[in-house]
């Protein structure tokens, strides 16, 4: 099975990730790549959520909601997106979990693009 | 691809987008949208992005912006573009995951033409800003060729009035070598004319131009 299969079974929208860089695949792939660097420069542990000072957090959260949106991973993305609203009404509990929930398809999408 | 056209007057069409955004992903999707029709310059932040159009402001069709990002964020950008006047010259749209009510309305009343949502959708944010480019170049082209066609009038008008002034000396002229007089009445008449009305009071409320006028109506009086 080829990565953008694999993408898919893991409920990435590749086709819709396709459409926005018109149809460019080479492009596309290359902009997975960049997805696992800015996991990497952009890290979110669950015990972040219980600091004080949110703001780095948020920053990095806004990120790779940005990063994971463009490239259609609709999972991450609406995680992302549950987590940045609230983290904003300073939710960070709910937020937290909301992280959990999500990290295991993140690790499993990045182990296929690293493959 | 070149960064501009000429219209078939030999005007210069500019014909590179700037994009303005801290993450490169963002770049290179809005990147390969426009692409195929426009060269794409790109900044990664509101800084560098400033600097870039006060470098060549003629350079620019269209700027895309980012609203979060370091040094200086999109409003801030707006705000500057605004106060050196780019604003009114290049359309500026703002590509942004925000949709603080509060920013839009900010962005929109600074004069931005249009706010599109990320993540964009690839013929949804193509058509938007085309639209906009085209009638801005359109309103360019044509106030370029008003420009050209009333300094084309002026001179017309001026050789008409030119040849005014031929004809009319050239009838008055004319009419005296009929009647046997003098060619040198018509303008001795002329300059008296036009000498009275510098030296005394009869041309007080009387400008330059009206004084011409009146010294060459002076030829005709034996016309008739």
């Amino acid at each position: 099975m080829n990565l953008t299969e694999e993408l898919k079974k893991l409920g990435v929208d590749v086709d819709e990730g396709l459409n926005r860089v018109m149809g460019d695949l080479p492009l596309y792939e290359m902009m997975l790549g960049m997805f696992v660097d800015a996991v990497r420069d952009n890290p979110v542990s669950p015990e972040d959520f219980d600091r004080e000072d949110l703001d780095s957090l948020i920053k990095r959260v806004h990120t790779l909601k940005g990063v994971t949106g463009n490239l259609s991973m609709t999972p991450l993305f609406t995680g992302y997106q549950e987590m940045l609203g609230l983290l904003r009404s300073g939710c960070a509990k709910e937020a937290r979990e909301a992280f959990e929930r999500i990290m295991p398809v993140q690790t499993q999408i990045l182990d296929c693009i690293k493959q | 691809m070149e960064n501009a056209n000429t219209y078939p007057d030999g005007q210069w069409q500019s014909n590179t987008i700037l994009i303005v955004d801290d993450d490169a992903i963002n770049r290179k999707i809005l990147g390969k949208i426009f692409s195929e029709y426009y060269a794409i310059q790109e900044a990664r932040d509101g800084r560098e992005g400033i600097w870039q159009i006060q470098e060549n402001p003629n350079r620019f069709c269209a700027v895309l912006l980012d609203v979060l990002m370091p040094e200086m964020n999109g409003i801030e950008v707006l705000h500057w573009l605004k106060k050196l006047g780019f604003l009114e010259k290049i359309p500026t749209f703002l590509i942004t995951s925000e949709s603080i009510e509060s920013v839009m309305r900010e962005a929109y009343e600074l004069g931005v033409m249009d706010v599109i949502s990320k993540p964009v959708i690839s013929y949804v944010v193509l058509r938007r800003v085309r639209s906009v480019i085209e009638l801005f170049e359109a309103r360019k082209h044509l106030s370029a060729v008003v420009e050209d066609q009333n300094l084309k009038l002026l001179k017309q008008a001026e050789r008409i009035i030119e040849l005014n002034q031929g004809m009319i000396e050239a009838l008055a002229t004319a009419i005296e070598f009929r009647n046997e007089e003098s060619g040198g009445h018509v303008h001795r008449i002329c300059g008296i004319t036009k000498m009275m009305l510098e030296k005394t009071a009869f041309g007080s409320d009387l400008d330059e131009k009206e004084i011409e006028n009146i010294a060459l109506a002076s030829i005709m009086h034996d016309v008739g």
